[in-house]
């Protein structure tokens, strides 16, 4: 287990969360309430396909992860944000867009 | 109109982002300047190298910036190799937020358990139930591979252990027999089947063949791991020699922001149903 996996763990949480939450702006969601929730909803699922991830670095399992993790976002989306019309489509594009603007800045850096 | 830009730029994301396959931030924090521009033209090989002699460190293949040195004697851990338009293969070298690129040339690849696997094919079958039956006593040792004399891990009892973890046998020409452990608790290792808590075997005990190097760096540059061979994860650098105690940590605060956030959202939940 790498010494820093506490670093990677946190750093890439706090660069989800942001990501995420301006995605979820820039589609239009309005709220304390429902940006909480986008928020809990990632700190849900982050960490463990992070940890996974680390664990099986392997391109299979990353898929799995990610498409789980897409799918329990969008799950838990559809049950509590009544107001989300499409939550599966916003999980899916609110992770991809967590993933590609983090790509770029991790080249930028 | 909000529909219409959010639908675009969601199609735009994907068709941007379908070569990596991927979602969500998996964080990388290669300090490295040279890797994530070039990581498509890279191999991981994730082993151990030995510097023969004084080695020096370069800021990357085509900046020859000397960076650091490694003293005669080092061990360096490289996780993926570049070869550039000379010919030359690089191996980057990663530690602590610190990072480098090496001559391959000018080390020396450790043996380890891949080039045991190479060169002792045709006297390594697939599991078959050697270690049926067994469950750990007290300690079960994990060696970095027959006769190397080298105990690269161990599990505890409290460690469960099934069949399921062992993937091959190695039987020695004595007839002594070696299961594989390709990846458990993430790590890996080779057990001695007729006494798999002994702690004090001998190269010379277990009649393993001696072992040598069998690949140039250049060649272990070129030679990516086998799903059986691979001993440790890309993100986890540390083939065997392991620390259990900081996974377990990382599970216990992954198990803990999950189980704070579920509370929370089930809050979200129970004010949705209503």
């Amino acid at each position: 287990m790498r010494s820093d996996i506490f670093i990677i763990l946190g750093v890439s949480l706090l660069l989800t969360l942001l990501l995420e939450l301006a995605f979820s702006l820039l589609a239009g969601l309005r709220g304390a309430k429902v940006l909480c929730l986008v928020a809990l909803v990632n700190a849900l699922t982050n960490p463990p396909v992070v940890l996974l991830y680390t664990l099986f670095p392997t391109l299979a399992a990353k898929i799995l992860l990610e498409v789980g993790a897409v799918l329990i976002e969008g799950l838990i989306y559809q049950k509590c944000a009544l107001a989300l019309k499409r939550p599966y489509l916003f999980s899916l594009g609110a992770n991809a867009f967590s993933y590609f603007v983090g790509a770029m800045l991790g080249r930028l850096v | 109109m909000k529909k219409t830009i959010l639908s675009l730029f969601l199609l735009l994301v994907l068709l941007a982002a379908a070569p990596f396959a991927h979602a969500d931030v998996i964080w990388e924090p290669y300090t490295d300047k040279f890797y994530p521009s070039h990581a498509d033209q890279c191999t991981y090989i994730n082993r151990y190298f030995d510097a023969p002699a004084e080695v020096t460190g370069y800021e990357s293949p085509e900046n020859t910036t000397a960076k650091r040195t490694f003293s005669a004697g080092s061990t360096l851990f490289i996780s993926h190799s570049y070869t550039d338009g000379a010919g030359t293969v690089w191996g980057v070298w990663e530690e602590g937020g610190e990072s480098c690129w090496v001559k391959l040339e000018d080390l020396k690849n450790v043996y380890d358990s891949r080039d045991f696997m190479d060169e002792h094919r045709a006297q390594i079958a697939p599991y078959n139930g050697e270690m049926a039956g067994y469950a750990i006593e007290n300690v079960l040792y994990l060696w970095s591979y027959p006769g190397s004399g080298v105990i690269d891990a161990k599990l505890s009892s409290g460690e469960a252990i099934t069949e399921d973890a062992f993937s091959s046998v190695y039987t020695a020409p004595d007839g002594a027999r070696w299961a594989y452990i390709p990846y458990l608790y993430a790590m890996s290792g080779w057990v001695y089947v007729d006494d798999p808590e002994n702690a004090s075997l001998e190269p010379a005990a277990t009649a393993a063949p001696s072992p040598s190097p069998s690949l140039s760096p250049s060649q272990a540059a070129t030679n990516a791991p086998t799903p059986e061979a691979t001993a440790a994860p890309v993100s986890a650098p540390v083939p065997a020699k392991k620390d259990l105690t900081m996974l377990y940590w990382a599970v216990g605060a992954v198990v803990l922001v999950m189980a704070a956030s579920a509370v929370l959202i089930a809050r979200f939940y129970r004010k949705a149903k209503k």
